[in-house]
């Protein structure tokens, strides 16, 4: 049975889709079956960590959700996505479904105008768990509250909640973190991220883990590495010796043994 | 003179809330009077800026828009908190005044507007209002990221639109959507801001590539700071930093949305 992960922030900018990418990355290089589909539809951004463009997105969720198209349409199997790309040869053997909201203005602009149906949301998870056989669905979110979040958060198996060390996020967080108790969602987990390095990290987690009376299960420090990259590709696969990345791989680890229970290497066929 | 200037990025994080708070402080350390509104229902977070707590919240945004009170009551006046500042500290209070509308941050009231939505035309005329009866000069928006109501009418209203970008390929293909918005609803003035670029990047490379792809007058290419991570939205950064290159470099795009 497949686990879902949702990955949330109040503010925005906290790094929801470069974790949501990253943590998908690492758990296919396990050997896991994982679709990563990308909610914000109104400010998409997951594809452009997959290389993906207006021009090479035939189908999205959009058009999913307006009866346009079937789920599997809109779910691109990345090894066939990246073909020949030279610097993407990490996801050459990888399971993993990226499905994309549309960057296309009318398409966004369509949403605000007729909405959708929230629960046909829920229906395209659950096709895409059973018929792509997923051992794992994460979900990259729009930040704050809204329709397509609280569904997510509702039906998630683990939610990540993601954020800054700033006033900010520190407020909005404890919102977030309200709705999802409310929800009951089991394992939810906080994330730190862009910690300044003069911070100490441990301190800092134990700090929020009290204030927040839930655990903390990384610290990712801030980067100019990863600022410098720019969402081109998907760090941690590309630097895997980099600290970001370890921290990357810590958090996937935890998600699996919270969720599947043992650490293993390969997939658990 | 720009009467009514919106903040908005297609992604979230580029600094919106910061830019806004700075750019209103800026405006009223001239001697302008500046509202600023948090349109950001979803998510709202510029009252932390300004030290405004939850108990300090009279009225909201929120309690405007179901009809709860007038909208000069959810004003706040929050020019003295910019003189509060850490012990010894001695900072800048502005000769203007900055009044600030804040959205609720209470789960339940942004439940509220999730299961019963409002109506956005009570924004506009909530706006307009506030302009006339708070006599400001300026309005300043802060929005929510992505294409909404909310911002979709912000935009439309505007004399000037301030785009928000940092130099991410996320952002990058975001604020071509953002750009494109606003152009069809023919907003007189728009600037792009390119905020956090990291230090190793060639920033005359980086304001010619944003000009360059949105044919858009780029107002300002801000540094990542570690005085701004520090700060932590403790505080607005241009009343503890006066005399900080960001500060100049804000103090000039303040001055052009004005001119």
């Amino acid at each position: 049975m497949a686990n879902i992960v949702s990955i949330h922030s109040f503010r925005g900018g906290t790094g929801k889709s470069n974790l949501s990418a990253n943590v998908a990355v690492q758990l296919a290089l396990k050997g896991y079956r994982v679709g990563v589909i990308d909610t914000d539809i109104q400010s998409p951004g997951l594809h452009v960590l997959f290389g993906m463009t207006d021009a090479t997105m035939q189908k999205s969720l959009n058009d999913y959700l307006w009866g346009r198209a079937t789920i599997h349409d809109a779910a691109y199997p990345v090894n066939q996505v990246v073909g020949a790309d030279s610097e993407r040869a990490f996801l050459r053997d990888v399971k993993l479904w990226l499905i994309p909201s549309s960057i296309r203005t009318s398409e966004i602009a369509r949403v605000l105008r007729e909405g959708y149906d929230v629960n046909l949301l829920n229906d395209g998870f659950n096709d895409l768990i059973s018929t792509l056989e997923l051992d794992f669905l994460v979900i990259d979110t729009h930040p704050g509250m809204n329709e397509e979040t609280l569904l997510s958060v509702a039906i998630s198996n683990m939610l990540i909640i993601l954020l800054r060390p700033d006033q900010q996020d520190f407020q909005g967080s404890a919102v977030t973190l309200d709705v999802a108790r409310k929800l009951d969602v089991p394992n939810v987990r906080l994330v730190l991220n862009k910690v300044p390095t003069r911070f100490d990290s441990e301190t800092l987690k134990k700090d929020v883990a009290a204030t927040y009376n839930a655990p903390v299960i990384a610290a990712l420090m801030l980067s100019e590495d990863v600022a410098a990259a720019g969402s081109n590709n998907i760090f941690s696969a590309v630097y895997p010796d980099h600290e970001w990345s370890k921290t990357i791989r810590v958090i996937t680890d935890e998600i699996v043994t919270t969720l599947v229970g043992t650490q293993g290497e390969a997939a658990p066929l | 003179m720009s009467k009514i200037i919106s903040v908005h990025s297609f992604r979230g994080g580029t600094g919106k809330s910061n830019t806004t708070a700075n750019v209103a402080t800026l405006l009223a350390m001239e001697g302008l009077r500046v509202g600023v509104i948090d349109t950001d229902i979803q998510s709202p977070g510029i009252h932390v800026l300004f030290g405004l707590s939850e108990e300090e919240m009279r009225y909201s945004l929120n309690d405007y828009l179901w009809g709860k009170c007038e909208i000069q009551e959810t004003a706040h006046d929050v020019t003295s908190h910019l003189g509060q500042g850490v012990a010894g500290q001695v900072l800048v209070i502005p000769k203007g005044q900055v009044y600030l509308i804040p959205s609720s941050i209470k789960v339940g009231e942004i439940a509220r507007v999730l299961r019963e939505g409002y109506d956005v035309g009570l924004l506009n005329d909530g706006f307009h209002e506030l302009v006339e009866k708070l006599d400001l000069d300026v309005l300043m928006i802060d929005t929510h990221p992505g294409l909404n109501e909310e911002t979709l009418l912000s935009i439309s209203i505007s004399d000037a639109l301030i785009v928000v970008m940092r130099p991410d390929q996320q952002d990058y293909q975001g604020t071509g959507v953002t750009v494109e918005v606003a152009r069809k609803l023919d907003v007189p003035k728009m600037f792009i801001v390119v905020n956090k670029t990291p230090s190793i990047l060639d920033f005359d490379d980086v304001a010619a590539k944003a000009q360059q792809t949105y044919n858009c007058e780029v107002a300002a290419v801000l540094p990542h700071s570690d005085e701004m991570m520090t700060l932590a939205s403790n505080g607005v950064f241009v009343a503890r930093y006066p005399d900080h290159p960001i500060t100049n470099k804000l103090r000039s795009l303040a001055r052009r949305l004005i001119e």
